[in-house]
């Protein structure tokens, strides 16, 4: 075993005395090891039992009654929303959060089973949000960031596949996501909003309000990719009226806010403003590739400062990598045709690995100085 | 603020009641409304099964489905079976009627899938394609059609496939 070789190593080294050497391998013979191994053993049994159980049921789904299987299945509903509330009640906060998660995707489990049973039909993005819908007050009772970021997953792109689809927004969008993307961070600011009057600053809130900046980014990747599909679109300056809307909001929102300094509103409101400018490149009839790249570059600047500047530094370090990568895009852009041969991805490897090393060693100092710049 | 007992309670049981109340208006739709039988076929027969479930056009018998609506935006429209004919607006004598939707000149009610074990899929594809098919429907006075059974030959597909 490595641990006792590495006692034995430690004792003749001197760094730990006879007692203490006998005393670990105790204790290593004994208890942690045997616990995981009768642990380890029984988890697999109890998997192997709810494998057979599951196999067993799918075997014979289709001999099972309608009735049988949805009495079942909502009696488990049942159990597990009773559980729940009596993990809330004993304050089994780990429990109790675990079901949290669980029951919206039981929830949805349940919408599945109905759809089956009765033959409905629907998209797959209408049972998403009427989940969403169904499991939204879900979020006020969490205290961890997982249910927000698995129910702000599904909405979003849900609410995306229904305007990409739906008949009426199909028409009224043009299939054109860039106005409904130019909004939509500032209708995910409605959630953050919502979230901070009810609790303040707890983690649903920090988690909507990562997810605010997580579509507009995304909003940045359908502005570029979308441009040239659109242009050859007849242009419906009307489907940008919701997204104003909302942006007006956000810039009310912010600037009598208290809480943000005034570099901080003057650095958001530059990035919102660059942010409405890319998204409107194509009714500006603007298509310039290096420019829609330089603005894109901007916005993410301008979002890792704000985020070194709040100290988030794991999103203030992905919007660096989302820099770099963005640069690395442009390279790639710009070489054209040498990119596809030897000499372009060799020098396109190097790149990389040079931008990558540059920022390991630099981070610190970017992030130090982001905080420098909003002071 | 610090939810309540009573609050979670409400918080938790909200999307329960509400796919129980989905459960019981489908069922309500599945065992009160009145039965019809509908001959169906494989309308793109490169494509007829998709994953667990049957896809086919429901033959309505009636000629002038979707009749001259060129838009690609859905509006309702109304097939009555007892003359066997369609309109954009409500029967209002029609005992048999089904409500759907026009889209680019098709219409769907909503009944044009069929949930069936993966296993059963390609001899019931093979089945459907050879226009073998009918469903059973179930209809509401207001014409919301649910279906109940898919036939072949006139059998319950499941002895067929047994």
């Amino acid at each position: 075993m490595k641990v006792l070789e590495k006692i034995k190593e430690w004792q003749d080294a001197g760094i730990l005395t006879a007692e203490q050497a006998k005393a670990i391998k105790n204790y290593e013979e004994n208890h942690p090891e045997q616990n995981w191994l009768i642990y380890g053993f029984l988890g697999l049994g109890a998997l192997i039992v709810a494998i057979g159980v599951i196999s067993l049921i799918a075997a014979n789904w289709a001999v099972i009654p309608a009735w049988v299987k949805l009495t079942t299945h909502f009696g488990f509903y049942g159990i597990f929303i009773w559980l729940a509330t009596k993990f809330f009640q004993a304050k089994k906060h780990l429990y109790f959060e675990i079901l949290l998660v669980f029951l919206p995707l039981y929830c949805l489990a349940s919408i599945g089973l109905v759809s089956q049973i009765y033959h409905s039909g629907g998209a797959l993005y209408q049972a998403g949000l009427f989940w969403s819908l169904l499991n939204f007050g879900m979020l006020f009772l969490t205290r961890r960031g997982a249910l927000p970021s698995l129910w702000a997953g599904v909405f979003f792109i849900s609410l995306t596949l229904y305007a990409w689809n739906d008949t009426f927004l199909k028409e009224f969008y043009g299939r054109n996501l860039l106005p409904l993307y130019l909004g939509l961070p500032f209708f995910c600011l409605l959630f953050t909003l919502l979230f901070k009057k009810w609790g303040g600053e707890y983690v649903v809130t920090k988690v909507f309000r990562r997810i605010c900046f997580i579509v507009g980014v995304v909003g940045l990747f359908f502005a570029e990719s979308q441009i040239t599909y659109v242009y050859q679109k007849p242009y419906l300056l009307l489907s940008f009226l919701p997204s104003y809307l909302l942006i007006f909001f956000g810039l009310f929102v912010l600037w009598k806010s208290v809480e943000y300094r005034l570099s901080q509103k003057k650095l958001l409101s530059l990035l919102i403003s660059f942010y409405t400018i890319l998204l409107h490149l194509p009714v500006l009839r603007v298509d310039n590739k290096f420019l829609l790249a330089s603005i894109s570059i901007l916005i993410l600047t301008f979002a890792a400062i704000y985020m070194g500047s709040l100290n988030y530094k794991k999103l203030f370090e992905t919007f660096l990598v989302l820099i770099f990568l963005r640069f690395f895009g442009l390279y790639l852009q710009a070489l054209g045709g040498l990119a596809t041969t030897g000499i372009g991805l060799i020098v396109s490897g190097l790149v990389m690995i040079g931008l990558v090393l540059v920022w390991h060693k630099k981070r610190q100092q970017i992030s130090n100085w982001a905080n420098e710049v909003m002071e | 603020m610090k939810p309540d007992r009573k609050m979670v309670l409400l918080i938790l049981i909200f999307p329960l009641l509400a796919m129980l109340s989905l459960t019981f208006y489908r069922a309500f739709r599945f065992y009160v409304g009145e039965n019809i039988i509908l001959p169906i076929e494989g309308y793109d027969p490169r494509d007829l099964l998709r994953g667990h479930y049957v896809t086919y056009r429901v033959k309505y018998g009636v000629e002038n489905l979707c009749f001259n609506k060129s838009s690609r935006l859905r509006s309702a429209g109304f097939v009555c079976l007892d003359n066997k004919s369609f309109s954009y607006n409500r029967f209002p004598n029609c005992r048999k009627m089904i409500k759907g939707l026009c889209q680019a000149g098709t219409f769907t009610a909503g009944i044009e899938k069929f949930y069936i074990p993966e296993a059963h899929g390609k001899a019931l594809d093979k089945m459907l394609r050879e226009s073998r098919g009918s469903i059973e429907l179930s209809l509401t006075s207001e014409g919301k059609a649910q279906i109940k059974q898919l036939y072949i030959d006139g059998i319950p597909w499941s002895e067929v496939v047994r």
